[in-house]
């Protein structure tokens, strides 16, 4: 499959990537709950992780696509080629939406010091397991359907 | 990025426009809609000096570190000058400030959410976006 029109190449790259994204973002959750880790969201019943599989997923994947279109835009300036230059631009997003939310607990951390502040500095913070993939996935199809 | 003194230009435009930035989205907290959606079951206990400080700080780390990035795909950023830079505050916007509030409101603090984008938008898609247009200018 060729798709000529490179911001809709991005986007319905974007949208797969964000799709396994989603897997990725639920899974993660799963795993972290399991684990007891301090970033675990909550008590894990079946109930949530529906709920979840369906926000991360649909939420996810619109995203996915909103970013794709824009790394069409990026493309030339990021360094690398194919899913090398995907995994990078999969990296600012972490760095752009990720540290920043993490940032921002980490400051309403040290201003007040309550525990809810603390558990989500790691909660935003450990989620790299979702935009390493999407950036990978979505540096994959962006070349494959050049 | 290009050469020169582009990197330097970048982070004191950076600093400028998020000082602006953070200041902007600390007035924004008294302009009444934080108040339309103030329903929160985790309200921070802010006094107005550690909220100030709070958005001031926010404001300037991530100005500059959004102002080396603006530097680094300059050419690559549809339009010119302040369009450039409006251009670009959107997309910092929605990565940033509007994911963000799309996960916070499916875990339910969606009263936080909206009045947290709209004031994100007003500080860092316009405020942001225009000063960084206008004071940054790559050297040729």
């Amino acid at each position: 499959m060729k798709i000529s029109n490179t911001l809709m190449r991005g986007f319905y790259a974007g949208l797969i990537a964000g799709i396994v994204a989603g897997i990725s973002l639920t899974s993660g959750r799963i795993i972290e709950s399991m684990l007891k880790l301090l970033s675990a969201e909550v008590i894990l019943t079946l109930d949530f992780i529906i709920a979840h599989f369906g926000y991360a997923i649909g939420a996810t994947a619109i995203f996915g696509g909103i970013f794709g279109a824009i790394y069409s835009k990026f493309y030339h300036g990021i360094p690398g080629k194919g899913v090398k230059n995907g995994f990078v631009f999969g990296l600012l997003i972490y760095l752009l939406s990720n540290v920043y939310q993490s940032s921002r607990e980490l400051i309403n951390w040290l201003l007040t010091w309550e525990d809810i502040y603390f558990k989500w500095i790691f909660s935003w913070g450990l989620a790299l397991y979702v935009w390493i993939p999407y950036g990978v996935v979505l540096g994959f199809l962006y070349e494959r359907w050049k | 990025m290009r050469g020169g003194n582009s990197l330097k230009r970048a982070i004191v435009a950076g600093f400028i426009a998020g000082l602006a930035s953070g200041i902007v989205f600390f007035i924004s907290r008294f302009n009444g809609w934080w108040d339309l959606f103030s329903f929160n079951p985790f309200a921070p206990p802010f006094n107005i000096q550690k909220m100030a400080s709070y958005d001031i700080i926010m404001g300037i780390t991530w100005g500059i570190i959004w102002g080396i990035l603006y530097a680094i795909f300059y050419d690559f950023i549809p339009s010119k000058g302040i369009g450039k830079g409006l251009f670009y505050g959107l997309i910092v916007w929605t990565i940033s400030i509007l994911r963000g509030s799309v996960v916070s409101a499916a875990y339910g603090w969606f009263n936080w959410a909206v009045p947290y984008t709209l004031s994100g938008f007003i500080s860092i898609c316009i405020i942001y976006g225009l000063l960084i247009g206008y004071l940054y200018k790559p050297t040729k």
